[in-house]
Order: C-alpha cells, then structure tokens, then sequence
C-alpha cells in the first residue's frame, strides 16, 4: 500500500504517453486507454479509501523521493526537495472526488471527435495534476503539480473551447498563474520563516546541518508549526499572501471573472473537471497550510474570511440569478457555493470544517452533474440559454430528471449530499458569525430561487425555441451517458443519506486540527 | 619569464580555439566550392577539443595553473565550460541553418575568435588583459552581426552594434583608467591592495570607475535603462548569431562583472549594490513589459532576453547583502546553473524559430500558427522551451529561477525573489501567445509541411535534452557547483 498514491498519481501520466504514439484517428483505442487510465486510478482511490486507518488522525500512506538538494539554500544548510505523497482525513476524500470525476469526465469525452487524442492525453495530464495536488506531502510536490493542471487546463480551454477560447485561456492562465506566484511567495516564505523559528530537530539532522534547517516536507513543516509556532507578525504576512492566492485560484469576488469565462467557453469534460475538482484546491490550500500552520493569523483574521466568504456567496447568488446560460449559472453558484466553504473555515470549529470538506466533495460531485447534464442537454438542443430551453422533460426525461436531483442536491435538499454540507457548516459558523451567516443562508434561499427557476424554465412547460426544433432528432442519454449520471447521482444520495461514509474519514483529522486552532 | 608549458596551462582552451581559428580562416581562404563546407567543423572540432581541457582544471587550486595575468580558478572554468558549450550549440545551430541563411564562412573562426575573448574576460587578472578580451569579443560580433552585408537589416544592426558597443567599451576603458590612476598598476591582485579593502586614497575616483564600469557592462549585457538596442540588433543578425549575442556574449560580460567587481570590492560589497539591485528590476520590469507588444518572435525573444539579464542580475545584487560565504557560494551556482538552463532553453527556441521562419518565409508570430499539425515535433519542442523560459517546474527554467530565488531569499532580497516571479507571470501572456498559436490557431488555406533537414533536429533535441535534464535530473549539476572552489 505504500506506493498507491504514487500509482494513482502516475496511471494517467502512462495512459497518456500510450496516447502519445497512437494514430490521430485511432479514436477508438484512445478512448479506452483513457477510460482505463481514469478507471483504474480511481480504483486505486478507493483501494486507498478501504485500507485508510479510520481513526487515525496523522497522514498515511507516506512515500518520500528525494529529487534535487540546493546546497547552501538556507544559512549555509542544503534544502532537499522531495517528491513526497500522503493523505490524510482531509485530502483523501478530495482524492476520491477526482476519481470519481475524472471517470465521469473521461466517459463524457466519448463524445469529442475533432482532435481526440489531444482531448485525452491533456484531459489525462489535468488528472494526474489534480490527484497530485490532493495527494502532495511537500510544498514542492504541490505546486509542480499545480502547474501540471495550469498548463493541462490551458490547452484544453484553447483547443476545445468554443468562439472566445483564446481569450478564456489566457485568462485563466493569467489569473491562475498569479495566484501560483503568490502561492509560491507563501511556500518559499513558510518553509523559510519555519526553518528560522525550528528550534528543534532531529538528532540526526542537527548533527548534520546544525539547529536550522530549511525543509519543504510537509509533514516535517507540520511538526516544526507546533513545536516552534511562527510569531503572529510573520503568521500575518503568510496568511495575507496565501489568502490572496485562494482568492484568484478560488475565483471568488472581485476575482472571479475568469472563472465564468473559463466555464463558458470551455467544453463538458474540462468543465466538470475545472468546476468539480480544480475549484476546490484553492480551499483545500486554506485548510491544508493556512489552518494548521498559521492559526494565530487566523484567528486574528477569521471575521475576514467569514466576510469575504458571504460577499462571494451573495454576489455568486444575485449573478446566477441574472445569468441566462446554464454554465454561467453553474459558474455563479459554484462561487457562491464555495463562499460558503470560507464562512465555515472561518468558523475554526471542528465541526465547520468538516462541513467545509463536505461541502468541498458535495459541490464537486454536483457541479460535475449539472456541468454533464447541461452539457448533454445542449448536445441535443444547440443551446445552453435558459430562455430558449423548455419542455425538456417530455422529450429528454432522463436527462431532465438528473438535472432536478443535481438542482435539488445543490439547493440542500435534505437526503442528498448539500444538506448535510450545509446543515453542519452553518451549526457551527451561526455559533461565531450569527449577522454574517444569516446573511450566508440569504444566499442559500437565494440558490432555491435561482436552481429551481432555472429548471422549471427547461424542463416544463411547453417545448420552445431550440428545444422544439431538436425535438424529432432528439434522443434521451443513452446507455453510455446514463452510467455517469447515475453513478454521481449515486454518491450524492449515497453521501445525503449515509454521511458517515464520509464522516469516518473526516472526523479525526478535522478534530486534530480544530485542536490546532483551539476550537 | 614564463615558459610555454606556463602559458599552456593556463591558457590552454583558449589556445586551441585561437589555433582552430587560425587554420579555419587560412582554410577557408584556401579552398573553394563546396569544400568550403567544412570550415566549420573545424570550429566544431577545436570547441570539442578545448572542452575537455577546460574540464580537466576543474577544482584546481588557484595556484596550479594561475599565471600573474590570467587566473585559473573554478569561477573561471566553469564559466569557460558554459561558454564552450553554448558556442559548440550555435555553431551546430549555424551549420545546420547554413542551407538557407547562406552565411559567409568566415562565421566560424569570427566565432571561435570571439569565444577566446569571451573566455578571457572571464579569467584574466590584469586591466589590459580584461580589456584586451572585451574588445576581441565586441569586435569579431560586430562584424558577425553584419554578416549579410546585403541585407539592409543586417548592416544597420551591425552599425548600430557598433557604435553603442563602442562606446560602452571606451565608458568601461574610461573606468579602469582611474583604478590604474588610483593603483598604479593594471594588475587585479595589485590594485585591490591598494584600495585597502575600501576605496584606497581616492575614493571619489574609484566610485566614478565603478560607476562608469557598471554602466558599460549593463550596456553589453543589455539591462534597462542601456537596453534599447537590443531588439534592432537582435532581429538584424543572422539568426545563429543572435543565439550567440544573447548567450555567449552576455554571459561572458556577466563573468567579467563578477571578476572585476567581486575581485576588487569584494568587502565593500554591500555599500552600493542596492543599485544593481534596482537595475535588475528595472531590466526585469521592462524587458518582460517590452516584450508583450512585440509580434516579431525575434524581437520577442530579445525583449526576453533582457527580462532574462534582470533575472541574471539578482544573484549579482544578492552577493553584497550578506557577510555568509554560504550566500555568496549560492548566488554564484545560481547563476551559473541559470546560465546553462538559459543557454539551453535561448538557443533552443531560436533554433525551432530559424526552421519555422524559414518554411513560412516570415518572422512574425503568424509563422507558427498551425504548427502543432504541420511538425508536431518541433511544436512539442519549442512547448518545451517556452515552459522552460517562462520557468514552470521540470524544466531547467523552473529550477534556475527557484535557486536564484532561494539565492536571494537567503541574502534577504525578498523583494529582488518577489519581482523575479511576478515579471514570470507576465511572461506567461507572451510565451503562451506562442503556444497559442502553435496549437490554437490553424492555418488557412495551403499549408506547405515544415522542412527541417536533420542537423536542426539535432541541435534542438540537444537543447531539448539539456533543458529537460537540468529540470528533471538537476542534482548532479548542483552538486558540481556546490563542490567548487570559485575564486581560488
């Protein structure tokens, strides 16, 4: 088991250097060396999901590669950078959500024809980078593959997008490549402010390169935080450029005009993998290094993030309820959706932040659903435009009722995966925030209003525009489509009905580190 | 009185490549037709030659090999080593371009002559010596840069070369006359006596020589604000010799600063290096700002490779702030090992530039579009360098940046580490502009296959090569680097 998270990580890298050499039209062998990638990654997920110690708190299934050593990178002390892998209760649920998505998305990509095998070796790249991001034990590992998903994502906006590709791509590469200079800035400056304050190290490490000692391992990061926590000031200073990072990776407001470009232009598949996986790692940046490693900044700053979280769940909100094109409002409601992420963290209470991942995985799943559904819906009609939708359910009811579960699961209907999510983020965000987080559950009234607007627009009423003259052409998913749609459908039901699938995992990770922060 | 074996040992790679030189011009002037052909392989061979003698001296002590002139130290050998494998990549580059560039063959030994200029800028220990190497690698480039007398470009690059090369070789000449004036002699070892480990007798000439030294240098290796001839000379020379300008020359250039600078004001470091501090910001500012206009790749890259020079300025900057040898030993692997990811990455894309430009007959940003049908490989290939260039990890860009960021991180020049990446990700917009059209865009109409004869595929998988193993596999170089003795 000590290799499986390299395995995962690396099955898609193989898939697609098998892609590589492959005719440009062999479709066929492509499209199943890439389901197989995708499939067989996501079995190792789940084999690292049952033989995860439940009740261990600590990260596990630890592998550490020495890659490059700089010498005298910190006082005279070499720094040795690693290429290292674990998980723990937090990221190891975000790992199952890639696999999980990334097999919806490798079967939804059955449908590019132009360009194929391009589609699968950077869809098959994306993958490898967001499992490596979820599955990174040292800041370097991290960001490599953080920019494997930058340069992945980039290529797949710009070939497969629609008429304004160019500009979305650049957007996106733009934005995310300055949340990742900042988020470096915050690396280089965690692991050197550490090295400074570390006291203590090992035995064997202080006989070789004296009391400090500079390390980008995040476990060893971790133990140095709390034997020699970082001074408030410099607490400050790292936690304002990290949170400046997440803010664009994030996309919430004033920064989230890329994502909606982004979303827009984009094609089903790159949709669901940017919206249901690559969207949450700016949160799983603020749970990972900011909570544990800077929790008197925090705690300083907490009301910021609780601020800032309900501006984006509000503006997401009332713009998705302008929003006359499904992936706008998906887009929108993904914002306002993990707006609500940043309320709960800044919370600092155990419960929070396990609604916080909850959350993290629900919307995943979900964003993915209504990305695929949409996507499929737009395939048969020509549009994505709410107001030229109608009728749907007549002749596409399968489709249109994926579409009222994700809708519905989004909304927080109770029994599905949102409710849960919610249900324990606000307990534990009304207990700290009580003017803010009413001002939260506005934006989920809110979600209501515009989700289920939006789908009686498409799915009832009399048949129109576009939808009536695809009536005759139009068939409902085939066999093909319907497996993914049923199995996210699934893990949202299986996840609102049984939230200890989840929870187990969660729970004695989000209370060690709610131990952290003291709350 | 020195003995020949004296002078052998010190000046060995220098020697071969002088006399390579010298039976590649008397060859050249011999033969006629397509036996002309071979005159740069000579070149080649003596580069081959000279490159195992420079790495014998490696970890030499000073006193092995050091003449009163000429020192033999790591710091000169390695910077040796960069520049004779960079050079043997643009003459390769040069010989595969030849079919269609149609360069006069004197090219080969006006290369191998300035590269003997180049290396002894790098080594000497004597004002005369130092100059003497300068003027031998200005000289020989200005002509190579108007080595297609009738292209109207061309000359008015090499004109223009000229007269602001000129004159930055009279500013540095004007500077080191006061430090003769102030000494008394031309020697390094006795001039830095003299100045006492401070300004010597008459500090206010011994500023106006550092200052009028610097400014020189920041000319040669084009930083802001001295930088505005770059983009003309670059796009006017033959494309093989712009690779050379911006590697080989600048490199050598940046040798000399360390040399002179290090050497003499070694312990007056941290006084008034702010300023080249703020030059290398400036350059990095600019260089990637100028860059972003440009539709012209050549110009491009040479706005780039001024955003390149600022990158290579910070660990110059870093040096002073810190009394730790243990910074000092960093900056200097960080720009060495910058130099040889950069000398890679640089004449790698001029190298795929050169075959596209010359299948579509343009320059423009328009000749790679569509790219990624008509040759994949060559698409893939300059993907690969534009990463590198814009510094994403695996690549040698990546980890050069990062060394010189923890370089200046450690000398506590956070803000020098802060612009160094926030001037990458403006990079990003011209880089993947590129990309972009590579991949992205397809072209209308005819679209005549990239013809590329086997030596550019060579010489680009070579860069290729270098480029991934200094990202992928950089430990052994950083351990070389880390091992070295540098000044003596």
């Amino acid at each position: 088991m000590q290799n499986v998270l390299l395995m995962i990580v690396l099955i898609p890298v193989i898939a697609a250097l098998l892609i590589l050499p492959l005719k440009a039209r062999a479709h066929a062998i492509t499209r199943s060396i890439g389901m197989l990638g995708s499939l067989l990654s996501a079995l190792f997920a789940l084999a690292a999901y049952i033989a995860f110690q439940r009740s261990d708190a600590a990260y596990q299934f630890v592998l550490s590669v020495p890659w490059a050593t700089i010498n005298n990178a910190f006082a005279g002390t070499p720094l040795t950078i690693t290429f290292a892998f674990a998980v723990d209760g937090i990221s190891l649920p975000l790992v199952m959500l890639t696999g999980i998505v990334s097999v919806m998305a490798a079967l939804r990509s059955f449908r590019v024809t132009e360009r194929v095998k391009a589609h699968y070796v950077w869809q098959m790249l994306l993958v490898s980078g967001l499992y490596g991001v979820f599955a990174a034990a040292d800041l370097f590992t991290f960001f490599f593959f953080l920019e494997v998903t930058l340069v992945a994502s980039f290529f797949l906006i710009l070939i497969f997008g629609q008429e304004r590709r160019e500009y979305a791509a650049f957007k996106f590469l733009i934005y995310r490549g300055i949340a990742s200079v900042f988020l470096l800035l915050g690396f280089v400056g965690l692991a050197y402010a550490l090295a400074n304050s570390a006291t203590t190290v090992s035995a064997s490490q202080y006989m070789a390169y004296g009391p400090n000692f500079m390390s980008l391992n995040l476990l060893q990061l971790l133990d140095e935080s709390v034997k020699a926590p970082l001074a408030l000031g410099a607490q400050t200073w790292l936690f304002f450029v990290f949170l400046f990072a997440v803010l664009i990776e994030e996309a919430f407001v004033p920064f989230h005009t890329w994502l909606i470009d982004t979303h827009e232009q984009s094609d089903t598949s790159t949709n669901m993998l940017i919206g249901g996986v690559l969207m949450k790692v700016g949160l799983y940046i603020m749970l990972r290094f900011v909570v544990s490693i800077l929790p008197l900044a925090l705690a300083a700053y907490s009301e910021w993030l609780a601020i800032l979280g309900v501006i984006s769940i509000l503006y997401g909100a009332f713009a998705a309820i302008a929003a006359r094109d499904w992936r706008r409002l998906i887009a929108f409601s993904g914002i306002s959706h993990m707006g609500l992420v940043l309320l709960a963290i800044g919370s600092m209470h155990a419960l929070g932040l396990q609604g916080a991942v909850f959350m993290l995985v629900s919307s995943g799943l979900l964003t993915a659903l209504l990305f695929y559904t949409v996507g499929a819906q737009a395939e048969r009609t020509g549009t994505y435009e709410i107001g030229k939708l109608g009728g749907l359910s007549k002749s596409l009811p399968v489709l249109s009722g994926v579409l009222l579960v994700a809708a519905l699961g989004t909304v927080g209907l109770p029994g599905l995966s949102g409710f849960i999510s919610e249900i324990t983020l606000f307990i534990s965000s009304f207990e700290r925030f009580p003017v803010v987080s009413t001002l939260g559950t506005l934006g989920m009234i809110l979600a209501a209003l515009y989700l289920l607007f939006a789908m009686q627009r498409t799915t009832f009423g009399p048949a129109q525009g576009a939808a009536q003259e695809g009536q005759g052409i139009a068939r409902d998913a085939s066999v093909t489509e319907a497996i993914p749609l049923l199995v996210l459908v699934a893990f949202v039901i299986a996840i609102g009905v049984f939230p200890n699938i989840l929870g187990v995992v969660v729970h004695p990770t989000v209370q060690a580190l709610a131990g952290r922060i003291g709350g | 009185m020195l003995t020949f074996t004296q002078v052998w040992n010190a000046l060995g790679p220098e020697i071969v490549l002088a006399i390579g030189g010298f039976v590649a011009m008397v060859y050249e002037f011999m033969v006629t037709g397509r036996a002309k052909q071979a005159t740069p392989w000579i070149a080649v061979l003596s580069v081959l030659t000279a490159i195992p003698l420079a790495w014998s001296k490696l970890h030499a002590p000073l006193a092995t090999y050091s003449i009163a002139v000429i020192a033999v130290d790591d710091f000169g050998t390695i910077f040796s080593l960069f520049i004779l494998v960079s050079v043997l990549l643009v003459l390769l580059f040069a010989i595969a371009s030849q079919a269609r560039l149609k360069l006069a063959f004197e090219y080969a030994y006006l290369v191998l002559f300035a590269t003997v200029g180049a290396m002894v800028i790098c080594s000497a220990l004597d004002l005369v010596t130092l100059y003497v190497g300068l003027e031998l690698l200005s000289i020989t480039t200005y002509v190579l840069v108007a080595l297609h007398r009738k292209n109207v470009k061309s000359s008015e690059a090499g004109l223009k070369y000229l007269i602001i090369g000129s004159i930055a070789s009279a500013i540095i000449l004007y500077g080191l006359s006061f430090l003769y004036g102030v000494a008394g002699s031309t020697g390094l070892s006795r001039i830095a006596t003299a100045l006492q480990g401070g300004y010597g007798s008459e500090p206010g000439l011994v500023y106006l020589s550092i200052a009028l030294i610097l400014v020189g240098i920041f000319v040669k290796i084009s930083a802001a604000p001295f930088h505005l001839w770059t983009a003309d000379v670059y796009e006017g020379a033959p494309t093989p010799i712009t690779a050379y300008l911006a590697v080989v020359s600048k490199g050598a250039v940046l040798g000399f600063l360390f040399r002179v600078i290090v050497w003499l004001f070694g312990a007056k470091l941290g006084e008034w290096f702010g300023l080249v501090g703020w030059i290398a910001i400036i350059t990095m500012v600019i260089g990637n700002l100028g860059a972003l206009s440009q539709r012209n790749i050549k110009r491009l890259l040479a706005y780039s490779s001024i955003g390149q020079a600022g990158y290579l300025l910070i660990p110059f900057s870093s040096l002073s702030s810190s009394t730790l040898a243990s910074v000092m030993w960093q900056n200097l692997s960080s720009t060495v090992f910058y130099l040889f990811a950069y000398s890679f990455m640089t004449i790698g894309a001029f190298a795929v530039f050169s075959v596209v430009a010359d299948a579509s007959g343009s320059e423009d940003v328009h000749a790679f579009t569509g790219l990624s049908k008509r040759s994949p490989w060559l698409a893939g290939m300059m993907t690969l360098f534009l990463l590198s260039l814009s510094g994403l990890p695996l690549t040698a860009g990546f980890f050069g940046k990062f060394s010189i960021f923890l370089g200046a991180l450690g000398a506590g020049q956070i803000w020098l580490g802060v612009v160094l990446f926030a001037t990458s990700a403006i990079a990003f917009y011209y880089y993947f502009g590129i990309i972009r059209a590579m991949y992205g865009r397809t072209q209308e109409g005819d679209t005549p296959p990239v013809r590329s004869s086997p030596m550019q595929h060579v010489v680009v998988a070579l860069c290729a090569i270098g480029t991934l193993w200094l990202g992928i596999f950089p430990g052994p170089v950083t351990d070389l680097l880390s091992n070295l003795h540098w000044f003596g």
